[in-house]
């Protein structure tokens, strides 16, 4: 039976090579679209690690201040005048680096005799409760690491997990931004945006009134009303006699970060919903007209004893087999991209993997569709009425 | 003759509903995609102000400092050597690594020590696209972007001036408190675009006389985006006295023509390896990184670091692979569905062929009978495109980019129907014209 089918498709070779061109590149191009997609979904599958919603940031720049001593005073007043309204639950300095805002500080070096590969956060004691770090490990920064022997640093699990599993915290000193003491793990951090890989963190303490540390936190009790925005603007002016200071809603940038993502990778899948729809409506198009030309055939078949789903399953068989040739073809290239480690790190193997069995999945699936009604239609066609035709 | 050809396409397409609403489903969709897409980079990448000379700008957004070390590799070999061990040892030089990194806008000392003298540049201006005000108006909070620049910002980007003038390059010396707002600043801070040159707008804790209006440009680049432009000796602190390397400051250059471009370019490389570094203990190596308005664009867009050039590259690749796979599957489908539809007539050609008709003329008549179907499909496709775009800018999915639809996309749209409908008629046309008289005549016998 494959075999005569197969014979059957030779025979038709040059309208079928149409139809394999067509569900090879289908597969392609819904192979790539896809690998893009699971890569976006699996890093949106992993969790931020920190708070955004209620959360402002406002940016303060203190670089300017002639008097450092008076400026490192404002800042810690600021922070306590805002800290004593009911509404802000928590608040805390940061450093130039703030979440989604697509600067980096990142350092490498193997001096400890292993590879340490992380970027670099400042922060302060309270940090972790304004931007509800879950620690899993050991402690945060505390009032006592102001005088610590070795600079503080708090690493991120992937980092531990990365460059520094079974191996003494407690005791040691590392080298990764000067000599550090390693206090505390972080569960995550993924500071780049939802749908950016998470990299691994270094957090180190800074004091709240060191002025290179800018960025105010601020976490706010659920439910304040957005007016409350131009009171924090007043106090902060106040305190500090700034103007050129902007408040920053986290959520907000969070949804325009996710949004740049979204946009394009909605786009991209309807116009491929669209490519494999077209594809699926020619397919059936042609199909329904090659049947309708073999009516004779089909009616001798029948005459001499093939049952209806016989025939209609040699239609189907005849389609099967050219389209699995084809996703054949397509996975023999896209197998490639995997085993090359093509954008390795960028790209995971699952990536490649889960596109490509649900890339071809979708079309035998899409096919099977297509070839069912056609293929049924003459499976009911009467022999008597079509060999008449003859 | 064509009207008589023009007249059998639209018979033959009434024949078959459901086979015409196939073909015309395909290509009008492929077609309002690619209208869109061109539409989209004609926007962002076509000459309209305030880049309608973007052919002849040379942008320098970029300047980066590294630390090259070389690593030194010892090895000590011990042999024994007349009874007695002997040591031996060699170094090897590994090759330059690059130890320390750091990439940012450039100070404004910087530029005006520096970049002054380019040769080839016509004109010149540096400008800071970095600050942003909340301003808190009827409890309403409005963030302005602002943009300092120098008076030649304003030869160089030719905004269109709803309202007023620029400033003038007295009025930046002497500190005045003048702004110029854009359309969108002027309708959410004032309410309106009547009458406000000349009205005053608070910000940074000054009294700003607002002295022009200048027209949202279309697309979203942030050196020419902005709600607010200042003359850039008002900014506060230490910006413009700093003098360190890195600032928040971007320069451009205009060239004669766009083929002088590739002179400022070399001449802005070569001056990075004769300046000195002011700490050569932290960093030993100075590139700065010259851009033309649409490298940066790429530059943008595409993983590379620091080349804007390679980055164009790849852009243009990755988009011509995308838009010929894209073209493809639909090309590939409409010739299917055409090579089934033309067998139908293969008696007609037949016919035709057996009263001395020329396979060229068939071959004309078909490939005519597709173009006209294209051409049905495409006055579709531009209506869903014009629908589409309109959807697009008012949801401003895209940001602050307003897409258009203007006549050279219309000619591209023209254009991309010709070759779409030549491209997929081409087979099936040849195919039917190259049949024999005799099996065409001879229906089914195929």
């Amino acid at each position: 039976m494959i075999r005569h089918i197969f014979q059957l498709v030779w025979n038709k070779k040059r309208s079928n090579a149409l139809l394999f061109l067509e569900i090879f590149f289908a597969f392609a191009i819904l192979f790539l679209v896809l690998t893009w997609v699971t890569r976006n979904l699996r890093l949106f599958s992993t969790p931020l690690g920190f708070e955004t919603e209620n959360t402002w940031i406002v940016h303060l720049d203190f670089y300017d201040a002639e008097d450092t001593l008076a400026a490192s005073e404002t800042k810690v007043r600021l922070r306590e005048e805002l800290l004593a309204m009911p509404q802000i639950e928590a608040a805390s300095y940061g450093g130039d680096v703030s979440p989604f805002s697509g600067s980096t500080w990142s350092t490498n070096n193997d001096n400890n005799g292993f590879m340490i590969r992380t970027h670099l956060i400042f922060a302060d004691e309270h940090y972790k409760d304004a931007a509800k770090l879950k620690l899993v490990q050991g402690r945060w920064f505390d009032e006592t690491d102001r005088d610590a022997r070795y600079k503080p640093a708090v690493i991120s699990k992937k980092l531990f997990d990365e460059s520094f599993e079974g191996r003494n915290l407690q005791d040691s000193v590392y080298t990764i931004n000067g000599e550090n003491k390693i206090v505390g793990v972080v569960d995550h951090y993924k500071y780049h945006g939802d749908f950016s890989p998470e990299y691994n963190v270094t957090f180190f303490y800074k004091p709240s009134s060191a002025i290179d540390m800018p960025n105010l936190h601020l976490l706010l009790a659920p439910g304040t009303p957005a007016a409350f925005e131009e009171d924090v603007n007043r106090i902060v002016a106040d305190v500090t006699g700034m103007s050129d200071f902007t408040i920053e809603h986290l959520q907000k940038s969070r949804d325009l970060d996710a949004r740049s993502v979204w946009v394009p990778m909605v786009s991209m899948l309807s116009i491929c919903g669209f490519l494999v729809l077209n594809v699926a409506l020619g397919l059936f198009g042609v199909l329904w007209y090659n049947i309708s030309k073999r009516r004779a055939e089909v009616g001798l078949r029948r005459t001499l004893g093939a049952s209806r789903a016989e025939v209609s399953l040699q239609f189907v068989g005849e389609i099967m087999i050219v389209s699995l040739l084809a996703l054949l073809l397509g996975v023999v290239f896209a197998v490639q991209l995997p085993l090359m480690g093509v954008l390795e790190g960028e790209i995971e193997a699952y990536d490649y993997y889960v596109a490509m069995g649900v890339g071809a999945a979708f079309i035998i699936g899409l096919v099977l569709l297509c070839t069912l009604y056609p293929s049924q239609e003459a499976g009911r066609l009467q022999p008597a009425i079509v060999l008449h035709e003859e | 003759m064509f009207s008589s050809y023009f007249k059998l396409a639209i018979k033959v397409l009434g024949r078959h509903r459901f086979f015409t609403f196939i073909s015309l489903f395909g290509i009008s969709f492929t077609l309002m995609i690619l209208m869109v897409t061109t539409s989209f980079l004609e926007t962002e990448l076509g000459s309209h102000p305030p880049l309608t000379e973007k052919d002849r700008m040379v942008l320098l957004p970029r300047l980066i400092m590294k630390k090259m070390v070389t690593d030194t590799t010892w090895s000590v070999d011990t042999t024994m050597l007349d009874g007695q061990p002997a040591y031996d040892s060699t170094f090897t030089v590994g090759k330059m690594r690059q130890n320390s990194y750091s990439s940012s806008s450039l100070s404004y000392s910087f530029l005006d020590r520096y970049m002054r003298d380019i040769p080839g540049a016509e004109a010149h201006s540096f400008f800071c696209a970095d600050t942003q005000f909340d301003i808190f108006i009827n409890g309403k909070k409005l963030n302005f972007k602002t943009l300092y620049s120098d008076a030649a910002y304003w030869e160089i980007f030719d905004f269109k001036f709803l309202a007023g003038r620029p400033f003038q390059p007295s009025e930046v010396e002497r500190q005045v408190q003048v702004a110029v707002l854009s359309r969108k600043a002027a309708v959410d801070y004032f309410g309106t675009t009547e009458q406000v040159v000349g009205r005053s707008i608070e910000m940074d804790g000054k009294q700003l006389e607002v002295i022009g209006i200048v027209e949202q440009p279309s697309n979203s680049k942030g050196y020419v985006t902005s709600e607010v432009y200042l003359p850039f000796t008002l900014m506060s602190g230490s910006a413009l006295t700093e003098t360190g390397f890195h600032g928040p400051f971007t320069a451009v250059f205009l060239a004669e023509s766009p083929e002088a471009r590739a002179t400022i370019v070399e001449a802005i490389r070569q001056k990075a390896g004769r300046i000195p570094l002011p700490n050569p203990e932290d960093y030993n190596k100075l590139e700065l990184m010259p851009a033309t308005v649409i490298g940066l664009y790429a530059y943008h867009m595409m993983p590379v670091q620091d080349d804007p050039e390679g980055a164009l590259q790849m852009f243009t690749m990755v988009a011509i692979g995308l838009m010929l796979l894209f073209i493809l599957l639909p090309t590939l489908n409409l010739i299917n569905l055409n090579i089934s539809r033309a067998m139908e007539r293969s008696a007609e050609i037949g016919v035709r062929k057996a009263f001395g008709a020329h396979s060229g003329s068939i071959l004309a008549q078909l490939v005519f009978e597709n173009v006209v179907l294209t051409f049905l499909g495409g006055i579709l496709g531009w209506l869903f495109a014009l629908a589409l775009i309109y959807l697009v800018n008012d949801s401003q999915v895209l940001g602050d980019t307003q897409l258009q639809f203007n006549t050279a996309v219309f000619l591209y749209s023209l254009l991309i129907c010709l070759v779409f409908g030549i491209l997929s008629g081409l087979l099936p046309a040849y195919r039917m014209s190259k049949l024999h008289i005799v099996n065409a005549i001879k229906f089914n016998a195929l």
